[in-house]
């Protein structure tokens, strides 16, 4: 994915080791593509840096600041020498336009984010506590690529906090539903992350909330 | 492989929701209709494909399931091309890709917005507190340079902001290399203190003779509350906020103030408005020449938009919008008032 020189001097921006490129919840309006060396994405948890992803050449990231007008929701730190190419809502059609594959990818991403979007919606549609909770651990699931007919005990990286958010129930409502869960010893729900002992077994009961 | 032709009779399938995607469509010829679920779930969207139009794109470019069912209503021809065909198209024009890319970015935007509506939009607000936090966390973590990047963002950005004159301390202290002296032993103070005052730090051991009744006591315990609330933990810094308000002392007025405020915002974030609006109007009431007044009427304004009383949410952004000095929440106000739907 290689611009022309001249693109890459209007449009690039170098940082060394350790620079940081944005943090979280600064506000943006511009996306970054990497052209060489590597960049670490970072973000605050409970009182710890959690790196959540080390990203190389060819990889896009903070494309949702220029959807959204949010701030940043992780902080974006440079690894190595970092050579970047800045994109703007001014300078995007010009750039892509020079480079189709940049485009094409960009298109891929916001497939999948439409994908995110609409599965996150679909929780709401449930009105039961349970049901949602349930959706949520099954949400979660797909996002880890886990095969929901396996039978296997998985962990899922997330907190109760994160659950209740995504099923926009009060805190001590989802507390309530999980620790019934785990209660029936279908979950465990541990420090920083609640691991289901069977998959399978989520799925049938969150199907059967569904239909009541 | 190339594009085929294939045609379909009225009434057939050509894919149904759930199936794998693998290929794109052109309809070239009579009529394709597509069902699904609203993202709401409040009903069934259905879209009429018209010649000349792509169908089935999103999924089979995301690698996802089909996200609706395709069902022929006039006997059709498509052109179907493998979903790799189909980036090749792309790759080779620009105003085809750049159309998408718009449709996509107005969808996500869409889709971002009823997410957040679903939400109740209080997990976060945008009011810099967050970038202050980061950079104390830095500062703690004696990451200097990380932290006076958040400063200087957090002054860039929220030059109004109630952290300015704090954020310019700590990034001489970043600067010299000295962390915040916090979490020592004879101090404990929690990490997302904000804008404490300068006594408190230079004056750490006058602190622990003075008891719970002094200004300082409240000071401590506001922290404490407010550590717990920036850690998300609601409930419990709800009982901090209401073990302070429960008992004011009359030299921790800044702070009764603050607690009142971040009690209001405490309960927002659990979802109950209901309780967050006296919180904030005794606030309004007793610190009429507060700093936060703003701060405390926009939250009022939200409550009440989340309590679907748009009327009294609206006199509440307004009256925010037009208190001078204009400065980054008179801009939010102004956007409430938008989004409730009429001008000011």
């Amino acid at each position: 994915m290689n611009l022309s020189d001249g693109m890459a001097s209007k449009f690039g921006v170098s940082y060394q080791p350790e620079d940081v490129i944005f943090l979280e919840y600064e506000p943006g309006d511009s996306f970054y593509l990497i052209q060489s060396g590597r960049v670490k994405i970072l973000k605050v948890v409970k009182d710890a840096e959690k790196l959540l992803d080390i990203l190389g050449p060819g990889d896009i990231f903070g494309e949702m600041a220029i959807l959204e007008d949010a701030p940043r929701s992780a902080s974006a730190v440079a690894v190595d020498d970092v050579k970047l190419l800045l994109f703007r809502k001014e300078n995007f059609d010009v750039i892509l336009q020079s480079n189709p594959a940049m485009a094409l990818k960009l298109l891929k991403i916001f497939a999948k984010r439409i994908y995110d979007q609409r599965r996150r919606l679909m929780v709401f549609t449930y009105d039961d506590d349970d049901a949602r909770v349930l959706d949520v651990l099954l949400m979660l699931a797909e996002q880890q690529k886990i095969d929901p007919e396996s039978t296997d005990s998985v962990e899922l990286e997330t907190t109760e906090e994160q659950i209740a958010n995504w099923t926009a129930l009060k805190v001590e409502d989802c507390h309530k539903v999980l620790e019934r869960f785990d209660k029936l010893r279908r979950i465990r729900v541990a420090n920083g992350k609640i691991i289901i002992r069977n998959i399978s077994e989520i799925q049938r009961l969150a199907y059967s909330k569904r239909k009541r | 492989m190339s594009p085929v032709s294939r045609a379909y009779k009225t009434g057939s399938i050509i894919y149904f929701e759930g199936d794998k995607s693998e290929s794109v469509f052109v309809l070239q010829s009579g009529s394709v209709q597509l069902q699904s679920i609203s993202p709401d779930g409040s009903g069934e969207l259905r879209e009429t494909i018209k010649s000349g139009e792509f169908f089935g794109v999103k999924s089979a470019l995301g690698r996802f399931p089909r996200e609706e069912t395709a069902t022929v209503l006039a006997d059709c021809n498509t052109m179907v091309m493998p979903a790799q065909e189909f980036e090749q198209l792309v790759l080779k024009n620009h105003k085809l890709v750049m159309k998408m890319l718009q449709i996509f970015s107005n969808q996500l935007r869409r889709l971002g917005r009823a997410v957040q509506t679903r939400m109740g939009e209080t997990a976060f607000t945008p009011d810099g507190s967050g970038l202050f936090n980061i950079g104390e966390y830095y500062l703690e973590n004696k990451k200097f340079s990380q932290a006076v990047y958040a400063y200087q963002k957090y002054v860039q950005f929220y030059p109004n902001g109630e952290y300015v004159a704090v954020c310019s301390e700590r990034i001489e202290m970043a600067k010299n290399k000295k962390p915040i002296p916090q979490r020592s032993a004879t101090v404990p103070q929690p990490l997302m203190a904000p804008a404490a005052p300068p006594e408190t730090e230079a004056a750490p051991e006058v602190e622990e003779g003075l008891g719970n009744e002094s200004g300082i006591g409240v000071a401590k315990k506001y922290f404490q509350a407010f550590a717990l609330y920036s850690s998300g933990k609601f409930a419990e810094a709800c009982r901090e906020y209401k073990a302070i308000l429960e008992k004011p002392s009359a030299s921790g007025g800044e702070y009764i103030e603050k607690s009142y405020l971040d009690y209001g915002r405490c309960l927002i974030s659990m979802h109950k408005p209901q309780e967050a609006i006296p919180q904030l109007t005794t606030m309004v009431t007793n610190f009429p020449k507060s700093p936060n007044i703003k701060q405390a009427l926009f939250f009022i304004g939200k409550c009440y938009a989340s309590l679907n009383n748009y009327d009294k949410a609206k006199a509440f952004f307004t009256k925010v919008q037009m208190m001078p000095p204009h400065e980054s929440i008179n801009k939010r106000a102004q956007k409430e008032i938008e989004d409730l739907g009429g001008g000011a």
